[in-house]
């Protein structure tokens, strides 16, 4: 039985899940990861430090193989695949809030044509090779309220017609400068020193406002709020909406994102980064 | 008729959506990397138990300091 769960809000929650999960932490102690765990609550085992990250997925395999064995015999679960977050990149809820789907990774390489403006001659070799990901991606979610949403709607349905996404919802991108999956080292609205996203309409065909996206960003974040791990990370964004005109509603998104990051000093070895964040109409 | 000139060169300049699609493809994790997703993840604690009690199994719990579904 499967639960994915948010510490925080487990601790706060009066159903019966905060007893439980304190119990858990109190019987095998670890700030998060994984435990298995009896119906009647009793931890059978749990793991969150790996001792060989690259072999994490037999650590966990060796983990969940100690908790069945220490349940016992146990039937076969039979459950179909779901979406738990059907709006994670995809409708409008209720409120008229969207979710956008994040995606960060390292991704060096692409050609010293892409080098971008501040990166120092003799660290172009970073940028030789096939653009293509380096380690694993960060994957993360941005709400955007119905206000904050309604500001890439084009005013007025022609070809020309361009606006500035306000600084306030520019800088719910700021995440994006950093491929890092751990919170601490997540860049917040606040750390942006430029969050500047701007929208223009390219064409209206068929009764759909294609809406071309800029952005640039810049910002410096201190891990942990350690004013002695920062890290500096600038960016660009080019993206894609389109929206319907008669309908009044968006269609799809898509913003991807072109930067680098250091880590320590603004002249520090820059990582090539690479993000998006899209959305789609049902 | 310069305003038409400067948006049209200005349009040439720009990727296309599939230029930026390809991007994003490059950037995110492909379909099986995600099949973890597609796990019938029960979100609160106390009704995994309940679910748990009732098919008697054990649950695995992953605990995290955000949504563990939306960040990680």
């Amino acid at each position: 039985m499967p639960a994915a769960v948010n510490l925080y809000k487990a601790r706060k929650a009066t159903n019966g899940s905060r007893e439980l999960f304190l119990s858990i932490q109190r019987q095998k102690d670890q700030y998060q990861g994984i435990w298995i765990v009896s119906p009647e609550g009793k931890v059978l085992a749990g793991i969150h430090d790996y001792k060989d990250f690259k072999n994490g997925a037999h650590e966990l395999l060796g983990t969940i193989d100690a908790g069945l064995q220490a349940f016992g015999p146990v039937d076969r679960r039979r459950a179909e695949p779901t979406n738990p977050l059907p709006h994670r990149g995809a409708g409008v809820r209720d409120d008229g809030s969207v979710m956008l789907a994040l995606y960060g990774r390292q991704m060096p390489g692409g050609g010293r044509e892409t080098l971008p403006a501040g990166v120092e001659a003799g660290r172009a070799w970073l940028w030789d090779g096939t653009y293509s990901p380096d380690g694993p991606t960060m994957i993360d979610t941005a709400s955007l309220s119905a206000d904050e949403w309604a500001a890439f709607s084009p005013a007025g349905a022609e070809v020309g017609v361009a606006w500035s996404v306000p600084e306030k919802v520019a800088r719910v991108f700021t995440r994006l400068l950093s491929a890092s999956s751990d919170q601490s080292g997540m860049p917040l609205p606040e750390d942006a020193r430029v969050a500047d996203l701007r929208a223009k309409v390219e064409a209206v065909e068929g009764g759909k406002a294609r809406i071309r996206l800029a952005g640039r960003w810049e910002m410096v974040h201190a891990i942990e709020g350690n004013k002695d791990r920062l890290t500096y990370g600038a960016a660009t964004a080019e993206g894609v909406a389109v929206y319907d005109v008669s309908g009044k509603s968006m269609r799809s998104f898509l913003l991807v994102f072109d930067g680098t990051i250091r880590h320590g000093k603004p002249d520090g070895s820059p990582v090539r980064t690479g993000a998006v964040a899209e959305w789609r109409a049902p | 008729m310069l305003k038409a000139l400067l948006l049209a060169a200005w349009l040439v300049s720009l990727p296309t959506r599939d230029d930026l699609a390809a991007r994003a493809t490059a950037i995110k994790p492909t379909a099986k990397e995600l099949t973890w997703l597609a796990i019938p993840w029960v979100l609160d604690l106390a009704e995994a138990q309940k679910v748990a009690r009732a098919e008697k199994r054990p649950i695995l719990v992953w605990a995290t300091g955000d949504d563990p579904l939306e960040r990680c």
